[in-house]
């Protein structure tokens, strides 16, 4: 049990020591403005349904080039009814695509979240996506709606409005 | 009495190679003085320490620091549109204004040795040398004093400064019209003809190139490294000009000299020696007398990764053995009418 313990460890030092070497998730906040849509289907004969939404997800760095912890909040219209959605979630780094010695150009990320909806939703699920230039992201998203037995599958593209924009002449010796 | 100077060429982390140059000449042949410094690079990081002959914070420096420690590197899309540089060099400012605090700063400037930092300035095209002392040479050179530490800080940091990899530098604050700087290696790589010009007649220069060809056999079928080494073969270009050009300079120097004692020994009289070499128009080789250029390289290309931006401890250890062990070996082989020392 104690090798265990402390060969679980040393793998997680040594991810967290790799991981902080990449450019990708740096230290700070990150704000994206999501929109997203798709189908929301039972697997049965009945029609499925279109969902399309919109929403923001503050999310912050907890341990650089691995890992973020945020929340969404949105709405969604489905059915015929719009309905609002909020949850808590997590961002794992998957992989990163590095431009040679130069540094980083985007990163593959997992996000798994918890929403619950005003309509009686429950989702739980995942997106898939690339985050570009640590600004853009686009990917999709699969969601099982365990409290309307329904799954939703979508797709969605963010921006981040938290993204560095240019402010004139950089001094690093001030 | 003739002068002296230390020339140090660009190179990044590869200063490390200059650093055991200069402990071994210190440690051999401590009587060793020089009264000009000219850095390009990270030349001008070593330049003030040289100066005031502190070679133990020059290894400190050079066997310690880590990448991390002089550039941050970032997302290249969001640092093309977001920022002045590919990489943040905050890091190596932190560093240079830990290192060259206000007190080294003040004694590099009591010291009265001339020392400058070879930059280039972005808006005006020009090789812009920053110094710490009022210079009386003439040349083509455009020389700025620096008037306090702030200043040596900052033109330190604008030699070091790779154009488009790390951010222009301010070095006069304030100053109007605006004048950025960055890294004098993009026009000269070693400042050796600068030292001619300064009065030197005794040059030693550190170049952290080899004077081989630096052949790299892989197919290059990607962009970005086609990008690098580019740079990597401009670089030598550039040093290759600023060795080859003093050279003939001085062997222009050389075969006046050995004309004018031709005709010394033909019977021709001194004066009538100084009319016909007394030519009336700017003539660079006026008065000058040959010089003695030490060249000091590598034999073998050094590594440090693209621009020597890859600062990792273990090497630069062994490129400071190599120094070492390289100027042991150029002494050893100087012949002994050129040895300054015998």
């Amino acid at each position: 049990m104690k090798r265990l313990v402390c060969g679980l460890l040393s793998i997680g030092i040594f991810v967290s020591v790799k991981a902080q070497q990449d450019p990708e998730f740096p230290k700070g906040w990150v704000i994206y403005l999501q929109a997203h849509d798709g189908m929301v289907t039972n697997f049965t004969a009945a029609p499925d349904l279109f969902v399309a939404g919109l929403s923001l997800s503050p999310q912050v760095t907890i341990v650089p080039g691995l890992l973020r912890l945020g929340g969404t909040a949105g709405g969604v219209f489905n059915d015929k009814k719009t309905a609002g959605i909020f949850g808590p979630n997590m961002v794992v780094k998957l992989a990163s695509l590095q431009a040679n010695s130069l540094g980083s150009i985007l990163n593959l990320q997992l996000q798994l979240e918890h929403l619950w909806g005003t309509s009686q939703q429950r989702l739980l699920g995942g997106l898939l996506q690339s985050e570009i230039g640590q600004f853009f992201r686009l990917g999709f998203s699969i969601h099982r709606d365990y409290g309307q037995n329904t799954w939703w599958f979508q797709g969605g593209l963010g921006y981040n409005l938290l993204r560095k924009k240019k402010k004139g002449i950089e001094d690093p010796m001030k | 009495m003739a002068k002296r100077a230390l020339v140090v060429s660009g190179g990044g982390c590869k200063g490390a190679f200059a650093v055991g140059v200069l402990k071994n000449l210190s440690a051999d042949f401590p009587e060793i003085g020089f009264d000009i410094f000219v850095g390009t690079s990270t030349g001008s990081l070593i330049a003030p320490f040289a100066a005031l002959g502190r070679i133990d914070m020059l290894e400190k420096l050079y066997t310690s620091i880590t990448t991390d420690q002089v550039i941050t590197k970032g997302n290249v899309v969001a640092r093309l549109l977001g920022s002045n540089s590919l990489f943040d060099a905050t890091p190596l400012a932190n560093l240079i204004k830990q290192y060259y605090n206000d007190d080294i700063c003040q004694q590099v400037f009591a010291s009265g040795k001339e020392v400058f930092f070879a930059t280039t300035c972005l808006q005006t095209g020009a090789s812009v040398n920053f110094s710490t002392s009022v210079s009386s040479l003439a040349s083509d050179y455009e020389i700025m004093k620096l008037d306090n530490p702030d200043e040596l800080r900052r033109a330190v940091m604008a030699s070091a400064c790779q154009p488009v990899f790390m951010q222009p530098i301010e070095v006069k604050k304030g100053q109007l019209p605006l004048r950025q700087y960055v890294d004098g290696g993009v026009k000269e790589y070693a400042g050796i003809q600068l030292a001619i010009d300064a009065g030197a007649e005794e040059i030693y220069a550190i170049v952290l190139n080899p004077e081989t060809k630096d052949v790299d056999e892989q197919p290059f079928n990607d962009a970005l490294a086609i990008l690098e080494r580019t740079i990597d073969i401009f670089t030598a270009g550039v040093g290759k000009n600023d060795v080859r050009i003093p050279a003939v300079y001085n062997k222009t120097l050389q075969y006046i000299a050995s004309v004018q004692k031709k005709m010394l020994d033909a019977g021709i009289s001194v004066e009538s020696i100084n009319n016909y070499f007394n030519i009336p128009f700017n003539n660079p080789l006026t008065g000058k007398k040959p010089l003695k250029i030490y060249v000091i390289r590598p034999d073998a290309p050094l590594g440090g990764g693209p621009g020597g931006l890859t600062f990792d401890p273990a090497e630069m250890k062994r490129m400071l053995a190599k120094g070492q062990q390289r100027l042991d070996n150029f002494m050893a082989n100087l012949p002994k009418e050129a040895d300054p020392f015998a």
